[in-house]
């Protein structure tokens, strides 16, 4: 039957009404709405993550790792995907070690999207996972992890939730730890894959730097080994132990008490944050005798063999200063001086220095300042200006009263003696390493505070204090020692001192000839009382014995 | 061969032609996207096995902790060492 034409026309003309309909809503779809149309098209299939940048992991002298970040599997739970949530829950609690009601409350509680335990131990994780309970999944998510637990704990600093650093080489250092983060910018398909060919933006993320540190783990472990068990027999309130290489003031250990375990900070009590070792001022006593005598040495106006008699006080600026337990000495050398720790003996001494020149050796040998090592809570310690010193004080300074210092400064100025006069700037970070490669830290010498010849004449006068002096109990069988205790009394509140409280100290090195380390023992308010130095010796001795074994050093003596 | 045969001819050619094309095309597509995806697999599983290695240096940092070994040593009943005899490595040579 013969189509009519007519019909054909109509038929032509709806099909082209309707393709011009369609063509004019497409196009109104696609130009037009584009704008509103991408935007939410996008968002569903586009993802938009910040790439984190991990941590960059913290080391001993000898490559001992002492804190990285590791990523560690959080579990969480899609409920409404869980077929039985009561088993769920109560095979979670037996693994988790948890009340299995609390977890099933919380699979009941009608979160769409839950986190069940966050950072699990990988034994954990690895249980859970072959579990295989629907709904259940896993998200790695980054932790500190410190491998020693509370060792080095001053020194490391911790990290807090938000993943700054705090304290110690982890906030001092925190900007070049932490890394910049990157972005990544993808299409992901319904299964949450990045699509390959899609759209894909990357700005890569770049790792925080290594830190290599001068401490030494085994003599870190050492010196917190010494603390703990001096603090234990003394009942000490606290204390701390520094250590340093006196050849360019690298620390080798800085241990503080009380202490924290970075890993638990949230628990910690806030006092036990605080480094005793650089943020703790204390008058040190007799161990500034040395300082005096080094001075006055320099100066040619004594000599080891230089004599007074010593009748167990001296009078300066109307005040009779007085000898420990205000025992008389009769005839004294200047090295007997130190090996008596005779208070008189010291202020002979400081008097023929007079104040300037007194002064003038203090701060040079650092005290007053910081030392500027790359520690966080640095405090400077305190010598008054020379103009508001009184005449007396020329005496009480010479055998270390009337000033404040910290651990740390002694131990630096100790050191000074220890290498053949010069201050070395005392640090921690040994060298970094990023992208670009290792930087080591350059040492730095301050100054020199006195000859070479004064500081051979200082070794063999604190060998000497060992050797024969009150301080016999820190001699070590095979080695030489030379070092100074100290006891000082706690100033009070009125300007006085705290009667029969004391604060005990040991500064030394060994071998005395060619010091291998330097370490100054401090005790805080020991319950021996003036035999706390006994205590903080014996902690010195502990140590020196790791420290010489574990630098290889050789025997000087014969045992 | 008539007109309308070459015409027909050339354009089943064509259109032949413009399928293999999308066909290649499409399989080209399939094959980088399927390689996309192990990609991405062997990515994550690198990440892993970086993850272990990671966890395996703790767990070593851990067990070489001189806290830890001194602990145990204690706990076996091991004295410490009052004094190491050390062997000067000159004079044995000298005696040799």
């Amino acid at each position: 039957m013969p189509v009519s034409r007519a019909r054909l026309r109509v038929l032509f003309a709806f099909f082209a009404i309707a393709s011009l309909l369609l063509a004019g809503k497409l196009a109104y779809w696609q130009i037009a709405m584009r704008t509103d149309l991408l935007g939410p098209a996008l968002g569903q299939v586009r993802s938009d993550l910040v790439m984190p940048a991990t941590r960059g992991v913290i080391r001993d002298r000898n490559g001992a790792i002492l804190a990285t970040t590791v990523g560690l599997r959080s579990l969480y739970a899609i409920p409404s995907r869980i077929p039985d949530k009561a088993a769920a829950a109560k095979a979670l609690g037996v693994l988790l070690g948890r009340d299995p009601a609390g977890i099933r409350a919380r699979l009941e509680s009608g979160a769409e999207w839950i986190f069940i335990h966050r950072r699990l131990p990988e034994s954990a994780a690895a249980a859970i996972d072959k579990l295989g309970i629907p709904g259940l999944g896993f998200e790695t998510e980054p932790k500190r992890m410190y491998p020693n637990d509370t060792v080095a704990a001053h020194v490391l600093g911790f990290v807090n939730d938000e993943g700054d650093g705090q304290y110690g080489v982890e906030g001092a250092h925190d900007a070049v730890l932490r890394g910049i983060p990157g972005r990544l910018v993808v299409e992901r398909d319904s299964r949450d894959r990045a699509v390959p060919v899609g759209l894909r933006q990357a700005l890569p993320s770049r790792d925080g730097a290594d830190l290599t540190l001068t401490i030494d783990l085994v003599v870190q472990t050492a010196a917190e080994r010494e603390l703990r068990l001096a603090i234990e027999k003394e009942k000490a309130t606290g204390g701390c132990i520094v250590v340093l290489d006196p050849k360019d003031g690298a620390i080798l250990a800085l241990a503080s008490a009380p202490s924290f375990d970075p890993s638990a900070v949230a628990v910690t009590d806030l006092e036990a944050l605080r480094d005793r070792a650089v943020s703790w001022t204390y008058e040190p006593g007799s161990t500034m005798k040395a300082f005096t005598i080094a001075a006055a040495l320099e100066h040619g106006l004594v000599t080891p063999s230089t004599t007074y008699n010593d009748v167990g006080f001296a009078m300066i600026g109307g005040r009779r200063l007085n000898n420990a337990l205000g025992r008389a000495w009769g005839p004294t050398t200047v090295t007997q001086i130190l090996e008596r720790s005779a208070n008189a003996g010291a202020v002979f001494v400081g008097s023929k220095l007079g104040a300037e020149r007194l002064h003038a050796a203090l701060r040079s040998f650092g005290f007053g300042a910081p030392t500027g090592a790359d520690v966080t809570g640095e405090q400077p310690g305190s010598v008054r200006p020379l103009a508001e010193w009184y005449p007396v004080d020329v005496g009480t300074a010479a055998f270390g009263q009337g000033l404040a210092a910290t651990p740390l400064q002694l131990a630096a100025a100790y050191a000074a003696l220890a290498n053949g006069g010069i201050l070395y700037r005392p640090y921690v970070v040994a060298s970094r390493r990023d992208a670009d490669g290792e930087h080591r830290t350059a040492p730095v010498a301050v100054r020199r505070v006195v000859s070479p010849e004064t500081a051979t004449l200082m070794r063999d006068m604190l060998t000497s204090t060992i050797d024969n002096g009150l301080a016999k109990n820190a001699q070590l069988s095979a080695f030489s020692v030379a070092g100074k205790t100290g006891t000082a009394q706690i100033p009070d509140k009125s300007g006085s001192y705290e009667s029969d409280e004391y604060i005990s100290s040991f500064a030394g090195f060994a071998p005395a000839k060619d010091p291998a380390f330097v370490a100054v023992v401090v005790l805080e308010r020991p319950k021996s009382r003036l035999l706390g130095t006994l205590t903080a010796t014996n902690a010195f001795k502990g140590l020196a014995l790791d420290a010489l074994r574990t630098a290889r050093v050789q025997p000087d003596r014969k045992p | 061969m008539t007109w309308e045969i070459r015409t027909f001819g050339v354009t089943a050619a064509a259109i032949a032609a413009g399928f293999l094309l999308a066909l290649l095309y499409l399989g080209q597509i399939t094959g980088v996207s399927a390689h996309g995806y192990e990609m991405q697999r062997l990515e994550a599983h690198r990440d892993e096995l970086r993850r272990q290695s990671a966890l395996l240096d703790v767990q070593l940092a851990k067990l070489d902790a001189p806290a830890r070994i001194e602990a145990q040593a204690a706990r076996l009943g091991l004295a410490r060492v009052g004094h190491v005899r050390v062997m000067n490595a000159v004079e044995l040579a000298a005696r040799k």
